[in-house]
């Protein structure tokens, strides 16, 4: 718990110091092309933004902010940074997670049943491919879904995470929102399976060598038993670790898909954030993605013992 | 008599929907990619729903930040019409202005006009909005307009209709210019409240569209103010989603999925969506230029003349061929925009490297080591750096060739790329020689604006830096008490501005826009404001009335 | 490929798939390197007019100020390759240090380290980039510093476990030990037994950079006056390249340079990893190189019943990416039914093997080059793999060596054992858990626990649950590999006490295999010394022990500690 406290404020702080280390600051960003303020007319919007005084003054107001729970006001959008960050986290939740999941099943299950066959032909051509669509950048694969699927093609949507004419509850909606989630999904699976099928097949490949693989098979268990019941099981553990600490990477990295497809995302708009000098909807994002990830780790920590029993808190000796 | 008027419109109504599904279908039937296809006749003027893609999320529209203003007019409306940008301010929800002496203004404010939420709009609303802009924190490109060029000291009613409004010093452009341009905001809303940029409600204001829905998921919805004084809107809902990203945008526009954008087309495209089936493009000369600032407080642009060599020496025409891809015409008439009905017609700058090398050579900037660049009379390279904002491919492109231009003059010069909001900073921190950025209709079409950005640091620091010929100037501006001396003023402004100019423009770009004919056809180009605007979505007569038109772009035959 | 190439690549062990990541990241350096001599134009010079489609001039067209786009593309070579390596040195410079510094001092500097390194790695990555991104200002080297800055943790992590174990290699601590100065040990050993480590890393982050540099570039971080492929790309982009044709020669071959150049790390980083781990290339399926061979032609005479394990002539070789090496070398024996056979020989001697393929369980890199083993008269190589899987388990079963460790971790132990009786009989759950229950019972342990996991029970507990999985399905032939190894003395005698008991009352044939002459002399009837893949002595018990007529087992006998009285004492607990 002492880690998660020293990573959040770690995050807070950087997040404060690093934007106000920029050049520029939400008043310059925010009058106009024509600067149309003088110097006076500046000094009085930044107090009234609460941008006066020296960094460590403001540092200190920033986190007296937090205390009382309140996360600030966006400059950019006029707007509570807590409605700002609602309205995109799930999305962004959706997305991510969504890809996360699909992409670590398939994953696994490819580089389980490569390891199997490691060696062989199809091993070869799943290696190759995947190791290639590996080192294809995130953004150049969605450009050219997007160009595929919703420009030549027209079966799905090119932008956005809502329809434009149906409402929430609806079951048109519900369709819509999912058709409009596939290309940005299926984007961030391409760009991530290959990195968690080669990781899969390294753990399958060190699984199948590991002694209670031999007992097994000494047991005369069926191949796809060893592979799927007792190897799987126990490579699922390194990379089950593995995913949970690249959950930030994730969660922010969707910012490159959220560009591509308009999808309203936090990441797009920690980087929209940025370039408006947003300070407090910056710290916003950044605590929400750090708060997450923190949150999934601290889930991960919890199901852990239960995909391996050897962390459970149960007594060493049962009564009889 | 009232049944009749809704069954009549209930019919044009009924009959623009059959139209919209007809011309969907024809389109949809017609498989001929030619540019002239046989597009029904009768494209809709009048329909329930368009999609317009807007490129930036920009919040809830409040005033106090920094909005897009063809979206907020949607909504607000002005005491005139239709902006500065068109050189006379036509009655709108003033039924008449008049000026009564050098300082004085009084409008008679539109009687049975009601604010979105039901309550009356009066002229206590009109004198509370003049009032508020003056004290309330300062924003954009409103405040200037109350505050500063001119300045407003007094703004009160004489009776419930009409309002009296008094300048420090003389203001015969209040008409044409502000009140043409400031948005008159409903009292019972903004009285008392000290940060308005706080306000996170939908605006109210009494124009043609309400805002009825904002989320940055869905975007905009506007929905068509059935009562609106000018006359019922043409579009019935405005639905407008949030496409960040030029390529999603007009791939949206190419699939269908939107019916047109508040971008424009880059020009790279243009040719290809003039080709494109079931879209139109037109083009339009909007009130806006890439402009070279150059930074007068630092040597060697403190020298007046060594500006002017700077100024001689960017090859415009490379710069329009090049950057701008031949679309729009050579920036050789100086700054403001030529297309403004405020700007000196007679202004030249030419591009002359001779004329520039001959300047430079006068003010004892040569190459003494002959190593092709010159020297400063300090002895010092004369090796400057032009900074420009990396997410503009092409400003940095623009700064690319600009430094080109310099080096055939004898001028080293660097393109350093840096983040907009850095380059928004410069402007107070001053640590630079030479920016490319851009600048548009409020900046180069509001003649008041060029006073102001002489005094805002923009273009000068006046009075804080000295400027002797400009004072002179500004003092002789102040005392005119006609439009017609005022302008002469300003055009000698810009004459002098134009000898020793702190900006160059670099091309006058024209603008393209594309959109989906089949979806409406009632587009047309209001200076300044490109195709989407409130007069696009109002009926035409009453467009036309107030000269709020400078181009229509009715179906294409 | 010329045979000289092969020997070469057999020596680095680099791999086909790593030689050709080298090849295509030599290619593209060399590319890097020539560019001013394979441009066609200087790639700042404005030669053609803006957005041309490819021409015989320009055979990628021109960019949007009419630059030459395949110039370009040479030249780009040079900064992305550049920022690729720079910030891979950077990071993995940074993440080494970090890395063994805190594996090797330890204590309060290790603690206060790794706590830098999870904040690190717990902060969410590309907003800091980002962030980062804007305060520095674009340029490549920020570019370097950032990629830098967000992927050191990573390596300083793997890094410090690895040094841990390093630390404690036997070296390393002689070392130690004889008062060594910290930096020499740092230095001299475990930099030399961390370098190859560290390779990986590096190669794993050149990847990431190479990426990154053009996300970033994507987002407008990167720095426009240079011409890197990610700048390609995002003028590109910015551009509306994806909507016209003009993707095709101005998104495709920059993108496509990337990929080749991520990929060439990839394959490298990959060869790197096969090379320490052979087996994840490997075919894992047994090549069986010799004719078959009738049973019975080993020594066993008329007179002896069927035996149920006969192995006759067997030579086995393993194939190593350093040269054959030979296993068996013609060894028969054979394991009569109800008759306990010791198998005895040093580690090397060839007894494992004969284990496994007495299981039928040898794979690659084996090779059995003559003779052959067979079960109940049917010869295991010419079985297909289900049927020699339904023959494990129910006509020979193994309990393998370290069979305490050799228990699935994550399975409770009763789940274990249901499974190995539901893997040949078609019992219902429920039948199999009271088989199961039985089973344990039998072995003594309490059926009550078969819902624990193995890291519940002790090592000679563990090792009576394998007995119990071995005995499931009632083998003809149980093969006991070095059934006493790991145990100590009380819990080893009772193994041997069980696994006698067993074969007692269940009659079934029993082949022991240790390099522990008492422990078998224990229970066997006949023993068989192997010696470097050949028998070299067999014959009952007592005669081996002794009269010995082989040097080796000689030696063998001489090395038994006096603890106990040797040959006359051990008869007695023959049962």
């Amino acid at each position: 718990m002492a880690q998660y406290a020293l990573v959040l404020w770690a995050a807070i702080s950087l997040n404060f110091l690093l934007p106000h280390l920029a050049p520029g600051d939400p008043v310059d960003v925010f009058t106009g092309d024509a600067n149309a303020l003088n110097a006076e007319e500046r000094a009085r919007l930044r107090a009234d933004y609460d941008l006066d005084g020296s960094l460590a003054e403001q540092y200190g107001r920033s986190w007296a902010r937090l205390a009382r729970g309140d996360l600030g006001t966006s400059v950019r959008y006029s707007r509570p940074v807590a409605s700002v960050l609602a309205d995109r986290l799930p999305w962004t939740l959706a997305l991510v997670g969504l890809a996360t999941v699909i992409a670590f099943a398939i994953g696994v299950a490819a580089g389980a049943s490569a390891a199997r066959r490691r060696g062989r032909r199809s091993d070869v051509v799943a290696v190759s491919g995947l190791m290639a669509l590996d080192a294809m950048p995130g953004f150049w694969i969605g450009m050219v879904l997007l160009a595929v699927f919703a420009v030549q093609l027209g079966w799905l949507p090119s932008f956005g995470a809502v329809p434009l004419d149906a409402a929430p509850p609806s079951l048109a909606w519900l369709s819509e929102v999912g058709r409009r989630l596939v290309l940005p999904v299926a984007t961030l699976v391409l760009a991530t399976v290959g990195s968690t099928f080669l990781l899969a097949r390294a753990a399958m490949v060190s699984a199948l060598e590991a002694p209670y693989v031999g007992l097994a098979e000494a047991a005369g268990l069926s191949p796809r038993r060893i592979v799927y019941r007792h190897a799987l099981r126990n490579a699922l553990l390194p990379l089950f670790t593995h995913l949970t600490l690249t959950l930030g990477t994730l969660l922010s990295g969707a910012v490159v898909v959220e560009t591509v497809f308009s999808y309203p995302g936090l990441g797009r708009v920690a980087f929209e954030a940025v370039q408006a000098r947003d300070y407090a909807l910056l710290q916003g994002a950044f605590l929400l993605v750090t708060v997450t990830v923190i949150a999934a780790n601290v889930v991960a920590d919890l199901a852990y013992p239960w995909l391996d029993p050897r962390v459970r808190r149960a007594p060493m000796v049962k009564p009889a | 008599m009232v049944r009749l008027v809704k069954m009549v419109r209930r019919a044009a109504r009924t009959a623009a929907v059959v139209s919209v599904a007809s011309a969907l279908a024809g389109a949809a039937c017609s498989p001929s990619p030619s540019s002239d296809d046989q597009r029904p006749a009768s494209a809709p003027r009048s329909v329930e729903r368009l999609t317009i893609a807007v490129d930036q999320d920009r919040g809830p529209l409040n005033v106090f930040v920094d909005a897009d203003p063809r979206l907020l007019e949607l909504v607000y409306d002005t005491l005139l019409s239709p902006s500065p940008y068109v050189g006379k301010g036509k009655p709108w929800l003033a039924e008449e202005v008049r000026q009564v002496d050098a300082r004085t203004w009084e409008a008679r404010v539109r009687q049975g006009v009601a604010w979105q939420d039901g309550r009356p709009f009066t002229a206590g609303d009109v004198a509370f909005t003049f009032q508020y802009f003056k004290t309330a924190p300062p924003v954009g490109s409103w405040t200037h307009h109350v505050n500063d060029v001119p300045t407003i000291e007094r703004a009160e009613t004489l009776d419930a209709g009409t309002v009296r409004l008094t300048c420090a010093f003389a203001c015969p452009d209040l008409g044409p210019i502000t009140l043409s341009y400031l948005p008159i905001l409903p009292r019972h809303l903004f009285e008392g409240v000290a940060k308005p940029a706080e306000l996170t409600g939908l605006p109210i204001g009494t124009g043609p569209y309400r805002l009825t829905s904002y989320s940055p998921t869905s975007g905009y919805r506007f929905t068509a103010n059935r009562a609106y004084f000018a006359g019922a809107p043409l579009v019935g809902e405005i639905v407008m989603p949030i496409i960040p990203d030029v390529n999603a945008t007009f791939t949206a526009l190419r699939t269908g999925e939107v019916d047109a954008t508040t971008r424009s087309v880059p020009p790279e495209l243009v040719q290809q969506f003039r080709r494109q089936p079931g879209l139109q493009e037109v083009t339009t000369t909007p009130l806006k230029f890439p402009e070279l600032r150059m930074n007068f407080l630092r040597a060697p642009f403190d020298v007046p003349d060594f500006r002017r060599a700077v100024s001689r020496a960017v090859d415009r025409a490379d710069l329009l061929r090049t950057v701008g891809l031949g679309q729009g015409r050579p920036a050789d008439k100086g700054y403001p925009h030529p297309g403004s009905p405020w700007t000196n017609p007679r202004l030249s700058t030419p591009t002359d490297g001779r004329e520039a090398r001959r300047i430079l050579d006068g003010l004892d900037f040569t190459d003494r080591d002959g190593d092709g660049v010159r020297e400063r009379p300090s002895g010092e390279p004369l090796a400057l750096s032009i900074k420009a904002n990396g997410d503009e491919p092409t400003h940095v492109r623009a700064a690319e060739l600009v430094a080109g231009h310099l080096k055939e003059v004898g001028i080293a010069a660097t393109v350093q790329v840096i983040d907009a909001a850095a380059l928004k900073a410069l402007a107070t921190s001053r640590d630079f020689d030479l920016t490319v950025s851009e600048i548009g209709a409020h900046g180069v079409a509001d003649p008041t604006q060029f006073v102001m950005s002489h005094r805002s640091g923009y273009l000068w620091q006046a009075p804080k830096v000295a400027y002797p010929e400009w004072d002179v100037l500004f003092e002789r501006w102040k005392a005119t008490t006609t439009v017609p001396e005022r302008t002469a003023v300003m055009f000698e402004m810009q004459e002098l501005f134009n000898r020793q100019p702190t900006s160059v423009p670099l091309y006058y770009p024209e603008e393209h826009y594309a959109f989906r004919p089949a979806s409406f056809s009632g587009w047309a180009e209001s200076p300044g404001f490109g195709i989407v605007h409130k007069w696009s979505f109002l009926p035409r007569e009453v467009a036309r009335r107030v000269d709020a038109l400078s181009q229509e772009f009715g179906p294409r035959r | 490929m010329k045979a000289g190439a092969r020997g070469a690549h057999r020596r680095l062990h680099l791999g086909r798939t790593g030689a050709t990541g080298v090849a295509v990241l030599g290619v593209l350096a060399a590319i890097a390197a020539a560019a001013p001599v394979l441009a066609p134009f200087d790639p700042g010079a404005r030669v053609g007019a803006p957005f041309s489609p490819p021409s015989t001039t320009h055979l990628l067209g021109t960019n949007d100020v009419g630059q030459d786009l395949l110039s370009e593309l040479v030249f780009g070579a040079r900064a992305s390759l550049a920022v690729g390596l720079a910030a891979a040195a950077a990071s993995t410079a940074i993440g080494t240090a970090i890395g063994l510094t805190a594996g090797y001092a330890r204590g309060w500097v290790d603690t206060v380290l790794m706590r830098i390194v999870d904040v690190v790695l717990s902060l969410p990555f590309l907003p800091l980039a980002i962030v980062i991104g804007v305060v520095l200002g674009p340029g490549l080297a920020t570019l370097v510093l950032l990629i830098a800055a967000v992927t050191w943790a990573g390596t300083a992590r793997s890094l410090r476990s690895q040094v841990l174990a390093v630390r404690e290699l036997d070296h390393v601590s002689a070392a130690r030990a004889m008062g060594a100065t910290t930096s020499h040990v740092l230095w001299r050993h475990v930099l030399v037994d961390v370098t190859p480590l560290v390779v990986p890393q590096f190669v794993l982050a050149a990847k990431v950079a190479i990426l990154l540099e053009a996300s970033l570039s994507f987002l407008g971080l990167g720095d426009r006056t240079t011409r890197s492929w990610g700048t390609t790309l995002s003028f590109a982009f910015e551009r509306s390249a994806f909507l016209t044709d003009a993707w095709l020669w101005w998104v495709v071959p920059p993108g496509a340079c990337i990929a080749l150049a991520v990929l060439g790390f990839s394959l490298v980083g990959y060869g790197i990893e096969e090379m320490s781990r052979p087996r994840l290339r490997r075919r894992p399926a047994p090549v069986w190189q010799r004719q078959s061979v009738p049973a019975g032609s080993a020594a066993a005479g008329e007179s002896a019943p069927v035996p149920v394990l006969e192995i006759v002539d067997l030579g086995v070789r393993y194939d190593t990416p350093s040269g054959a090496v030979l296993a068996l070398d013609g060894v028969s024996l054979t394991v009569a039914a109800g008759e306990v056979v010791g198998l005895i020989g040093e580690s090397g001697s060839g007894k494992s093997t004969v284990v496994t393929a007495a299981a039928g369980l040898l794979r690659a890199p084996a090779v059995v080059t003559h003779g052959g083993v067979f079960l109940d008269g049917e010869e295991l190589g010419a079985l297909s793999p289900d049927e020699l899987r339904r023959r494990r388990g129910t006509r020979v079963a193994l309990v393998p060596q370290e069979a305490m460790a050799a228990l699935n971790p994550v399975l409770s132990v009763g789940d274990q054992v249901v499974e190995a009786i539901r893997a040949h009989q078609p019992l219902s759950r429920a039948q199999g858990r009271a088989r199961a229950a039985q089973l344990l019972a039998m072995v003594g342990i309490d059926p009550a626990r078969a819902g624990d996991h193995p890291h519940q029970f002790s090592g000679g507990m563990r090792q009576r649950i394998v007995i119990a999985m071995a005995l499931a399905n009632e083998p003809a032939v149980l093969i006991a590999d070095e059934p006493t190894t790991g145990l100590d003395l009380v819990t080893a005698a009772d193994v041997l006490r069980l696994l006698a008991s067993l074969q007692a009352r269940l009659g079934m044939a029993m082949l022991v295999v240790s390099h522990d002459l008492p422990a078998v002399l224990g229970l066997a009837t006949r023993v068989i010394v192997l010696e470097d893949g050949r028998v070299v002595e067999e014959g009952t018990g007592e005669r081996v022990s002794s009269l010995p007529s082989h040097p080796h087992t000689k030696a063998l006998i001489d090395a038994i500690p006096r603890l106990r009285p040797p040959s006359p004492a051990v008869p007695e607990r023959v049962p």
